[in-house]
């Protein structure tokens, strides 16, 4: 607020107000000039735009709330599941140590080197025959049961 | 305009309007919900607030955040029930006039019930944690208990979630465990049943967990009273069994104005049609969820699969229609292990609980009577899906079927 727009202390304090029965009904402009009094069509106009305003605003507030619940119930998943992921994973690295000494890992090395070795001396044509071979192999080991 | 009055905001009051509002036209019918507060309590979250797990930001949050839109929430409390008069009238005066009443008033812990219970040792000695200041209290008593006889007792059936005082008790023995003393607590479990639950092939599951993790079973025990001098629970037959910690359900009973009012048995729960929820006594008035003496668990998963056929019959009540569909007293629960493990039980009024892979029968993930992992985070994540999805009135997204196993067929006899 402005230093003008401060009543003067020795204003009087029978002071008129804007609501005093000596003030106009037709609202005057500073410079003395009577403003056009609004229809009654401008009013309900202006009434209507205020309701559609309302309902906007409804409209916006209602999805603002539904936003924040979307987003608390992200959030709320994200703290949830920590822990439980956390567990998860503790249980299986304690799993992979566990096969890891017992000898798992160096196995599965070996196996991929082979695999590694297979890869490097067959084409595709080389590796389907393969394939076929073992199958036929295993029917035969199959029948002599 | 009709108006549907719903004592009670809990589980059932608040999953009921949720999922009744789009169904009842607006023009047509007014919802009104009362209850004594506006606080909504996630109810299986007190067993973890023992032993540190949630706290009370974990299980408390207000009613008004999640009933939807069209309803009007009443805080007050019930003073008494007119189901000739069709109206409520509440402490304070006010009456409310129905067309149609659902009552999920729930059932609750009254320890006044039991002889020497609300003594000098209550809540020093003498523990519940069916309540949330008793799960608190009771987090305290354990935090401090470092080795002596600790006692988990059912006062008598039925209780909400039965299986919660073996939950307790599997998770006490992993709290001992952890903390290196439980070579110092002798556990033991006192109930009134044969076994350790109620259904048989349930019952020999639990038997077996509690045995290998050397937990005492007391059964047949019906307490007559609590004695504090010499800190025992006394039976009716005169056997006692002397406890350092008890933790204890007390028995559990439906809300006052139900038993004033006509609409309840002896332990104030309404008696109702077990398929249709409905009154025995009044076709206008419904009992949801613990309110209602349907022979199933007292739990929430039983209002939540009770309300795809509740919700059906009351459209077509309220159109002045014949009910088509009824309730088979299905429920499921995942029951906690300790250990970061889970089993599941899922049974109805005629099928005990069984072996088998939920909701995909080939792949699960969970596992009916079997302790697994994937159960214990099913249990852990459900507090979020209860907040987020089942009170907001939307299905969990999962099939609804029971556990199945092409290898074994459910076993059929009679659940209570």
């Amino acid at each position: 607020m402005s230093a003008s727009a401060q009543p003067a202390a020795n204003a009087p304090t029978d002071a008129t107000t804007p609501t005093d029965a000596t003030t106009p009904t037709d609202a005057t402009t500073p410079t003395g000039a009577t403003a056009p009094t609004p229809s009654a069509a401008d009013v309900a106009a202006l009434q209507a735009q205020l309701a559609r305003m309302a309902v906007q605003l409804d409209e916006i507030a209602a999805e603002s709330r539904r936003s924040r619940e979307r987003w608390e119930a992200i959030d709320e998943l994200v703290r949830d599941m920590t822990p439980i992921v956390t567990q998860a994973l503790e249980r299986a690295d304690a799993k992979l140590g566990d096969l890891e000494g017992r000898g798992y890992g160096e196995v599965l090395g070996a196996g991929a080197g082979v695999l590694d070795r297979v890869m490097r001396t067959f084409d595709r044509d080389g590796v389907k025959n393969i394939g076929d071979t073992i199958v036929l192999l295993l029917k035969t080991l199959q029948n002599m049961r | 305009m009709k108006h549907l009055l719903v004592l009670g905001a809990g589980t059932a009051g608040t999953m009921a309007v949720a999922k009744l509002r789009p169904r009842l036209p607006a023009s047509e019918w007014r919802i009104t919900v009362v209850d004594r507060d506006d606080e909504h309590h996630y109810q299986p979250g007190y067993l973890f607030v023992p032993f540190g797990v949630y706290d009370r930001a974990d299980v408390v949050r207000p009613r008004s955040r999640y009933l939807p839109e069209g309803v009007d929430l009443v805080l007050g409390e019930i003073a008494a029930i007119d189901p000739e008069g069709r109206a409520v009238t509440l402490a304070d005066g006010t009456v409310l006039a129905y067309d149609e009443l659902i009552v999920a008033t729930g059932t609750s812990p009254r320890p006044d019930q039991t002889p020497g219970m609300l003594g000098d040792a209550w809540r020093r000695s003498v523990h519940e944690f069916y309540t949330l200041p008793g799960a608190e209290a009771l987090r305290d008593a354990l935090a401090g208990f470092d080795g002596g006889r600790l006692v988990a007792h059912v006062s008598e059936l039925p209780v909400k979630c039965p299986v919660a005082p073996l939950e307790f008790l599997f998770l006490a023995d992993a709290h001992f465990r952890d903390r290196g003393v439980r070579d110092r607590v002798e556990l033991v479990y006192v109930t009134p049943l044969d076994g350790a639950f109620t259904t048989p092939a349930a019952a020999e599951r639990l038997a077996g967990l509690l045995a290998a993790r050397g937990i005492a079973v007391e059964t047949d025990f019906v307490v007559e009273r609590i004695d504090a001098d010499a800190q025992a629970l006394v039976s009716y037959d005169e056997r006692a069994v002397p406890f350092d910690l008890l933790v204890t359900v007390p028995v559990n009973m439906g809300a006052d104005a139900i038993a004033e009012c006509g609409l309840g048995d002896e332990l104030q729960h309404v008696s109702v049609d077990p398929g249709t929820l409905q009154s025995r006594r009044y076709p206008n008035v419904f009992a949801l969820g613990d309110a209602n003496d349907a022979p199933t668990s007292k739990a929430g998963s039983a209002v939540h699969l009770a309300l795809a056929s509740f919700v059906e019959n009351f459209v077509q009540h309220a159109r002045g229609l014949p009910m088509t569909h009824a309730y088979d007293g299905r429920v499921n629960c995942f029951v906690e292990t300790g250990g970061g493990k889970a089993l599941l039980l899922d049974f109805d009024y005629a099928t005990q609980p069984s072996p088998g892979r939920y909701p995909l029968s080939a792949v699960g993930p969970f596992s009916g009577l079997e302790e697994t992992t994937m159960n214990h985070v099913g249990k852990m994540m459900f507090k979020w899906a209860y907040w987020h999805l089942l009170l907001r009135g939307r299905d969990l997204p999962i099939p609804s079927g029971a556990p199945r196993s092409d290898a074994e067929p459910r076993l059929e006899g009679a659940a209570s």
